[in-house]
């Protein structure tokens, strides 16, 4: 190959090897896919979680107060019952034999003082005879002693026997109660929530939850409540009237509408965990959901003052959260605002925030565009990168995402 | 004729060069120039790269790996280091560049002894380095781009824009083929020729046939990636 020919080649070679770099260079790189959603002011609702179990507003726990087998239930597992109505009856035998025997020690009670009292008149009687023939001398100091003593011992013998017969009336009739007691009703409108004994078994009058003590739940079902404990923390910004959301066990993607009623003023504690508060939500009735006592639930609590004015906010996504140099500086927040294709870093001072969105005080302004993904391109972006806008899930003008309104909009015409 | 004579002939004079291959089979030279040459360039591309970033982008875009939850991903970053990342490059480049030579060379022999190609072991492992000698050239535009490196988020595959996918198709990580045309291109395409050139050189057959015998492994791995794709 001539000298001319090398020179060409290499020259080749080295142009095609050089041209598509400063090509590529001067193309400038691939611009970062980034979902942006301007900036707007909105009012931020903040929410307390908390956890606990639904229940009935009146739950009565029935419980035996005699003894006995039980020989007639009248209800069952769910059914709806009135004030008064005949729950179950125990056997009453043993009870009722108690009352017969008592009944007839007393009607032998009243035969007795009858009969004293017709002792005491004759004795009566006769005293007041011998009183005289006493005066007169016709009879003896020890004769005329006699009878008094008759006298007297005769009134307390009558005195004892309406004291027994009183004592033996008193028993029957709280033998007389004891036998009302083998009937249970229920003292409530209501209904059966749960049924713990079975006909044919033993009740057994017990305060403390042992077999055959507890019979029946009778819960007041026309009020529903979830009852959820609050940690210490967050307790004194839960007031009565705020409204929850309740997402119980069973139905993970539904949710109970509900209105905070009481506020325990006590902290109950569980050991090993920290104190928390009981507090009552007043669920609204909803026939999307049935409802069951005692089921595990989750409540959204929110503290949104009344007069919550709406504020400049982003979505909590486009927060990036940098820590602290020093162990005594606060972390440092930022986000990117998109401007002509590029990105900046902006410092932001946050407040408040709820499940989507963040108040910002300081560091955008209304109308700024600011990337919020995808959380993957979000967590390796820098200062002055270009980006390119692609399609994301754009707000509503009340603050919710389009896609979740669908969503409410779809579950509505169900 | 040394070395260098014999690299200015393979650009020049491609036939003399390989007779002087087969008649001298050596092959340190290239080997460790073209060795060097990618060591280097990883090296310095390790660097400078934002490590996070590339082992989170490895982690996603490869399919064993694109299902691995956040946490464990995370985990895996932290615990990255830069000076890890450039030893375990340095490491697998350099194994990567010995087994990808021993097996070249050991196809070249397999089908020479069937398509009546007979030469040795050590002239066809010799005649592997030395067609294999542009991927050397390979440093020239991965130099340039390092070098002008404004932010330390460069794809692998940036460092090598001569390649088909950054010269014409354009494919993301995550689709079928972005691997394979990433790493197929102008200077592959170099290698492949010279090693054209060199088998009619050693066989004295027809064009077609020495195209067809230096390329079925790649025609094959080509083959493959489109059918799966």
């Amino acid at each position: 190959m001539t000298r001319r020919g090398k020179i060409i080649l290499i020259t080749v070679v080295a142009l095609v090897l050089v041209v598509p770099v400063v090509l590529k260079k001067t193309r400038g790189g691939d611009a970062k896919e980034v979902e942006v959603e301007t900036v707007a002011t909105r009012v931020i609702t903040p929410t307390i979680l908390a956890s606990g179990t639904l229940t009935y507003q009146t739950e009565i726990r029935m419980v035996s107060e005699v003894m006995g087998r039980v020989k007639e239930l009248r209800v069952k597992e769910g059914d709806q019952v009135k004030q008064g109505d005949l729950l179950l009856r125990l056997d009453p035998a043993a009870v009722q034999a108690q009352v017969d025997a008592l009944e007839a020690g007393l009607r032998q009670s009243k035969l007795a003082i009858d009969r004293q009292r017709l002792a005491s008149e004759t004795l009566e009687t006769k005293w007041t005879r011998y009183q005289k023939l006493r005066e007169t001398g016709v009879i003896d100091a020890n004769t005329y002693d006699e009878i008094r003593s008759q006298h007297d011992q005769s009134k307390v013998d009558l005195s004892s026997s309406l004291q027994q017969a009183m004592q033996t009336e008193a028993q029957l009739k709280q033998m007389r109660e004891q036998l009302a007691k083998t009937e249970l009703r229920s003292p409530i409108n209501g209904r059966v929530t749960q049924l713990t004994i079975k006909s044919g078994e033993t009740a057994v009058p017990s305060v403390t939850s042992i077999a055959g003590s507890d019979l029946m739940i009778i819960a007041d079902t026309s009020n529903m409540y979830a009852e959820v404990n609050v940690n210490e923390t967050d307790v004194a910004r839960v007031v009565p009237g705020q409204t929850a959301q309740i997402v119980p066990a069973a139905f993970p993607d539904k949710a109970w509408a509900g209105v905070v009623e009481t506020v325990a003023v006590s902290p109950r504690q569980v050991a090993g965990q920290g104190k928390s508060y009981p507090v009552k939500i007043r669920l609204k009735a909803s026939n999307d959901m049935q409802f069951h006592t005692g089921m595990s639930c989750r409540a959204e609590i929110a503290t949104r003052a009344e007069d919550a004015k709406p504020v400049i906010a982003v979505p909590v996504q486009a927060i990036k959260y940098e820590d602290a140099e020093e162990r005594d500086q606060a972390g440092k927040s930022s986000l990117f605002v998109v401007k002509d294709g590029k990105v900046s870093k902006h410092n932001v001072e946050t407040d408040v925030a709820d499940d989507s969105y963040i108040a910002i005080t300081k560091g955008v302004a209304v109308g700024d565009r600011v990337v919020t993904g995808s959380g993957r391109t979000l967590r390796f972006l820098k200062d002055g990168e270009r980006v390119k806008e692609v399609a994301s899930a754009e707000k509503t003008a009340d603050g919710k995402r389009e896609d979740e309104a669908a969503k409410k909009k779809a579950a509505a015409a169900k | 004729m040394n070395n260098f004579s014999l690299m200015s002939a393979l650009l020049f004079e491609p036939r003399k060069a390989f007779d002087e291959i087969a008649q001298r089979p050596r092959f340190l030279f290239p080997f460790l120039l073209v060795l060097v040459c990618t060591v280097a360039i990883s090296a310095w591309y390790c660097s400078v790269v934002d490590v996070p970033w590339l082992i989170d982008q490895s982690l996603r875009n490869n399919p064993l790996t694109r299902g691995m939850p956040e946490a464990r991903i995370q985990e895996m970053i932290d615990r990255s280091t830069r000076g890890a990342l450039i030893g375990q490059t340095v490491v697998s480049t350099i194994i990567f560049l010995i087994i990808l030579r021993l097996l070249e060379a050991l196809y070249y022999t397999l089908a020479g002894k069937v398509m009546g190609v007979d030469r040795s072991y050590k002239q066809w492992f010799a005649f592997s380095c030395w067609t294999g000698l542009p991927a050397a050239l390979a440093i020239v535009p991965a130099a340039i781009v390092l070098a002008g490196v404004t932010e330390p988020q460069i794809p692998q595959t940036a460092l090598q824009p001569l390649s088909v996918n950054e010269l014409l198709l354009h494919l993301k990580p995550d689709q079928p083929g972005y691997s394979l045309w990433s790493n197929l291109g102008l200077l592959t395409v170099a290698g492949f020729a010279l090693a054209v050139v060199g088998v009619k050189n050693w066989s004295g057959r027809s064009w077609l046939f020495s195209t067809l015998f230096a390329t079925l492994p790649l025609l094959l791995i080509i083959g493959i990636v489109i059918l799966r794709s």
